[in-house]
C-alpha cells in the first residue's frame, strides 16, 4: 500500500536536540501528514519499538552515534527481530566514513544519509525523503 | 644261419677235441712209474711239490697286499707280473702233484707253456725297471739326505721366524701409521665438526626470530657441548644487555656456577682478553684453579674460557669444562670458540640495535595511531557543533532577519562564513587522519580518467580563471582511486589557485619514466614559493600567503597520499615564474598484471 492519505509514523533516534528541532521543523512543513515519535538513545529506541502500545513506526531515522546503545547495535537488533526487521531503516548520521557507511548496508539498512552541512541542503534532503519514502514506495500493510 | 651253426658246432667239437686231449692221460704213464712208485720217493716229489705250490699261492697274496697299501712303492705293475710269475710256478708244482698219478702231461705242459709265457713278460716288464732300482736310494743315502732335509727345515724354520717378525714389524708400523691417519682423521673430523658447528650457529641466528632470541643462547649451548664433548657449558654476561638472562647454562639444571666465588682465576685471566684453555691435572699453573669449589665438587678436568669482548672492553664469558683430559687440538679449537665466542657478541648487538629499533617503531607507531585517532575523533566531533552554528545561523537570517539591523546582519554573514571555512578545515583534516586508516585497497588505477574526473570536478574554477590545461598521456599506478583523485585534484587546484592576476593560468602536466617508477610533474606559471619554503609546504597548517583561501592542509595531504602509495612529493620553484610539483610512484610490476 502506498501511504498518501494516511499519516507516516516516523520514529526519529537522535540525541542532539538541535538536530530533533530541526527535523521537527522540517516535517512539519512536508505536505505528507506525519507523526514525528523522538526517542533519544538507543535503549529507548528498542523499547519504544516494542512496546505494543506505541505504533508500529512506517520508517526509522537512526542516528548512529547515541548514548547507551549507539545506532549500529539498535540496527543489528531491529533486523534480528522478526517483528521488526520489515521496517526500513534509514541512517541519518555525521560521519561519512566508509567502514560506517559498508558496516550499516551489511547490516541491511535501507539507506545511508550524511546530516547535511548546510540548511539549504537539509531542506533539500528532507524534501527528497518526504518525496520518496512518503510517496513513491509502496509498504506492506501492518494492519492487515 | 646254418653256417653259423655249423661254426659254433665245429668250434664246439674242436673244444671237446682239444680238452680230450688236454686231460687225455690214458696213453701215457703216470709220473709215480719213474719212481717206481716207491712209496718214500713219491711222498718226497709229493710234500716237496705241495709245500713249493702252498708257498708260491701266499707269496703273490702278500705281494699284492703289499703293493696295494704301498702306493707309493714305485714299479707296481712289475710286482704284479712277478705276483703272476709266482703263481704260474705254483700251477707247475700242482701239476707235478696231479701228474704223479694222472699223467695230463697235455695241461702240465699248457701250464708250464703258459709260465714261461709269463716269465718272460715278466724279464721284458722287469729289464727298463732295473737302472731305475738301481737309482732308487740307499738307506745310508737317505739318511744323509735326510739330515739334510732337517738341516734345510732348520734354515727355513730360521727364516720364516724372521720373516715373521719382520712381517711383525711392518704389521707394527702399519698399525702405527694407521693409528696416524686415523688421528690425522679424527683432528680433520673434529676440524669439520667444529667448523660446521659455527656455520650451523651463524646460520641460527639469521634464521631465528627475535622473540625466540632469548632462548636461543641455551640451544646453542646444547649444541656446542653435545658437538664438543663438553660436560658444562656457560654463557656469562657482565652486564645484560636488553632483556637477556645474565647467565645461560647447559645442562640447564647445572647449579650455576659464581664466577667471583668458584672461578676468580677464570675472571682475572679473562681480562687479558685471550681465551685460554686449562689442563687442570697437567699444568702446575693451574694449581690454585683445582682448588675451586666448583672444579673439585665436579672433578673438572679442563676448562676453556672464552672471553667475550665488546668495543675492547670484558661483556662476559663463555665457559666450556668437562671431566676428560681435552683432547682436541688447542689452538684450534680456541680459535673457532673465539669465532664463536665473536657470532654470540654480533648477534647479541645486533639483538638489541633491534630490540631497540622494534621499541622505537613500536612506540612511533603507536603516537602515530594516537594522533590519526585524535585528529579522526576531533574532526568528526567539531563537525556536529559546527553543522548546528551554520544551520541555526540561517535559520536565524531566515527567520529573524528583520529583527537585526545592517551591523548585526554582519556579524551574522562572519559566522556563516567562518563556520564554512571550519568545514572545509574540518574536512581536510578528516581527509588527512583518513590517508592511513583506509585499508588497502589498491587496484590498478588509470590517471589519464583521474585526471579527466578531477578537471570535471573542478570545471567551474577552470572557465571562470580561464585556465589552460595541456596534459600528457599518463600510465595507470597501483592505488586508491579515491586518493588519487583527492591528490591530483588538491595539486590542480593550487595551480589555479596561486595564480598571477596579470597572466593567463597555463598548467602542464606530464610523466618521465626512471628506473622503478614513474615521475609526474605538474608544472604552473603561477606566484611560485621562496626557496626556504620549499618543505614548509607539505607541512600541516603552514600557509604562507592569507590572501589566497586555504586550510594548511592539502599539501600534507598529498605528501601523506603519495607516502602512502610508496612515492615522494617535492617543488622545484622560481618566485614570479611558477613551481613544478614533482611525485614519483612505483611501477607496476609487470608480472602481476601479465593475465
Amino acid at each position: 500500500m502506498k501511504l498518501l492519505n494516511t499519516p507516516v509514523d516516523i520514529l526519529l533516534v537522535e540525541d542532539s536536540h538541535t538536530d530533533i528541532i530541526l527535523m521537527r521543523k522540517m516535517l512539519s512543513m512536508a505536505d505528507t501528514p506525519n507523526n514525528l515519535h523522538v526517542v533519544e538513545d538507543g535503549v529507548e529506541a528498542i523499547a519504544f519499538l516494542r512496546n505494543q502500545d506505541n505504533p508500529k513506526p512506517h520508517l526509522i531515522l537512526l542516528d548512529l552515534n547515541l548514548p547507551r546503545k549507539n545506532g549500529r547495535e539498535v540496527l543489528i537488533e531491529i533486523k534480528k527481530d522478526d517483528n521488526l526487521k520489515i521496517i526500513p531503516v534509514i541512517i541519518l548520521s555525521t560521519s561519512d566514513s566508509e567502514t560506517d557507511i559498508l558496516n550499516c548496508y551489511q547490516h541491511q539498512a535501507s539507506c545511508y544519509l550524511t546530516k547535511p552541512m548546510s540548511l539549504k541542503d537539509f531542506h533539500q534532503q528532507i524534501k527528497l525523503l518526504e518525496q520518496f519514502w512518503f510517496n513513491l514506495v509502496q509498504y506492506p500493510d501492518l494492519t492487515a | 644261419m646254418n653256417i653259423l651253426i655249423y661254426v659254433l658246432l665245429s668250434g664246439l667239437l674242436i673244444m671237446l677235441i682239444f680238452l680230450n686231449k688236454l686231460f687225455n692221460h690214458s696213453q701215457y704213464i703216470p709220473h709215480g712209474h719213474c719212481y717206481l712208485w716207491q712209496p718214500s720217493l713219491v711222498r718226497l716229489h709229493l710234500l716237496a711239490d705241495f709245500f713249493i705250490a702252498i708257498a708260491y699261492f701266499s707269496i703273490p697274496i702278500m705281494l699284492v697286499y703289499f703293493v696295494n697299501k704301498r702306493k707309493d712303492v714305485p714299479f707296481s705293475k712289475v710286482f704284479i707280473l712277478f705276483s703272476l710269475f709266482i703263481i704260474c710256478c705254483g700251477f707247475i708244482h700242482v701239476m707235478g702233484v696231479v701228474t704223479l698219478w694222472y699223467p695230463v702231461y697235455w695241461l702240465s705242459g699248457l701250464v708250464k707253456a703258459l709260465t714261461a709265457l709269463v716269465s718272460i713278460l715278466t724279464a721284458f716288464e722287469l729289464f727298463p725297471v732295473i737302472p731305475l732300482a738301481l737309482a732308487l736310494p740307499s738307506p745310508e743315502k737317505l739318511q744323509v739326505m735326510n739330515t739334510e732335509l732337517k738341516k734345510e727345515i732348520k734354515d727355513k724354520k730360521e727364516a720364516q721366524k724372521k720373516l715373521f717378525l719382520l712381517n711383525q714389524e711392518l704389521e707394527d708400523r702399519v698399525k702405527k701409521r694407521t693409528q696416524e691417519i686415523e688421528n690425522i682423521n679424527n683432528y680433520l673430523q673434529d676440524k669439520l665438526k667444529i667448523e660446521q658447528l659455527i656455520v650451523n650457529i651463524s646460520n641460527s641466528f639469521l634464521a631465528i626470530q627475535y622473540e625466540y632470541f632469548t632462548d636461543h643462547f641455551s640451544e646453542i649451548l646444547k649444541k656446542i657441548s653435545l658437538t664438543l664433548n663438553y660436560d658444562h657449558s656457560y654463557l656469562i654476561f657482565f652486564e645484560s644487555c636488553c632483556d637477556l638472562n645474565e647467565q645461560y647454562s647447559f645442562p640447564s639444571e647445572n647449579e650455576t656456577i659464581n664466577l667471583d666465588q668458584d672461578l676468580p682465576i677464570i675472571v682475572d685471566d679473562m681480562q687479558g682478553l685471550i681465551p685460554i684453555i686449562y689442563n687442570i691435572n697437567h699444568g702446575h699453573n693451574h694449581q690454585k684453579l683445582s682448588q675451586q669449589p666448583y672444579v673439585i665438587k665436579h672433578n673438572i678436568n679442563s676448562i676453556l674460557a672464552i672471553p667475550l669482548v665488546v668495543k675492547g672492553t670484558l661483556n662476559g664469558v663463555l665457559i666450556f669444562s668437562c671431566r676428560h683430559e681435552n683432547s682436541m687440538e688447542n689452538s684450534v679449537e680456541l680459535d673457532n670458540l673465539t669465532l664463536i665466542g665473536d657470532i654470540l657478541v654480533s648477534a647479541i648487538a645486533s639483538y638489541g640495535m633491534n630490540k631497540k629499533l622494534q621499541n622505537q617503531n613500536q612506540e612511533l607507531k603507536r603516537s602515530n595511531e594516537e594522533l590519526e585517532q585524535f585528529a579522526y575523533v576531533a574532526s568528526h566531533d567539531l563537525q556536529e557543533p559546527l553543522r548546528t552554528i551554520s544551520n541555526f545561523t540561517d535559520i536565524l537570517k531566515e527567520e529573524y532577519g528583520d529583527i537585526f539591523d545592517d551591523t548585526g546582519k554582519e556579524y551574522l554573514d562572519f559566522i556563516v562564513s567562518s563556520s564554512f571555512k571550519m568545514k572545509l578545515l574540518i574536512k581536510d583534516l578528516l581527509a588527512l587522519s583518513r590517508v592511513d586508516r583506509k585499508q588497502d585497497i589498491f587496484v590498478v588505477t588509470n590517471l589519464n580518467d583521474v585526471l579527466r574526473e578531477v578537471k570535471i570536478m573542478l570545471d567551474n574554477a577552470i572557465e571562470r580563471k580561464n585556465a589552460i590545461i595541456e596534459c600528457e598521456n599518463l600510465p595507470a599506478v597501483q592505488g586508491d582511486k579515491v586518493q588519487l583523485t583527492q591528490l591530483w585534484l588538491n595539486l590542480i587546484s593550487n595551480a589555479l589557485k596561486f595564480n598571477q592576476l596579470d597572466k593567463q593560468i597555463k598548467i602542464k602536466i606530464g610523466v618521465t619514466s626512471q628506473d622503478n617508477y614513474w615521475l609526474f610533474y605538474i608544472k604552473d606559471n603561477g606566484i611560485g614559493i621562496k626557496s626556504e619554503y620549499k618543505e614548509k609546504i607539505f607541512v600541516i597548517f603552514q600557509r604562507l600567503n592569507s590572501r589566497y583561501e586555504g586550510t594548511g592542509i592539502g599539501l600534507a595531504l598529498c605528501r601523506k597520499i603519495v607516502n602512502r602509495h610508496g612515492g615522494q612529493i617535492w617543488v622545484d620553484s622560481e618566485v614570479g615564474k611558477g613551481s613544478t610539483f614533482y611525485l614519483t610512484m612505483p611501477k607496476i610490476h609487470n608480472l602481476n598484471f601479465t593475465i
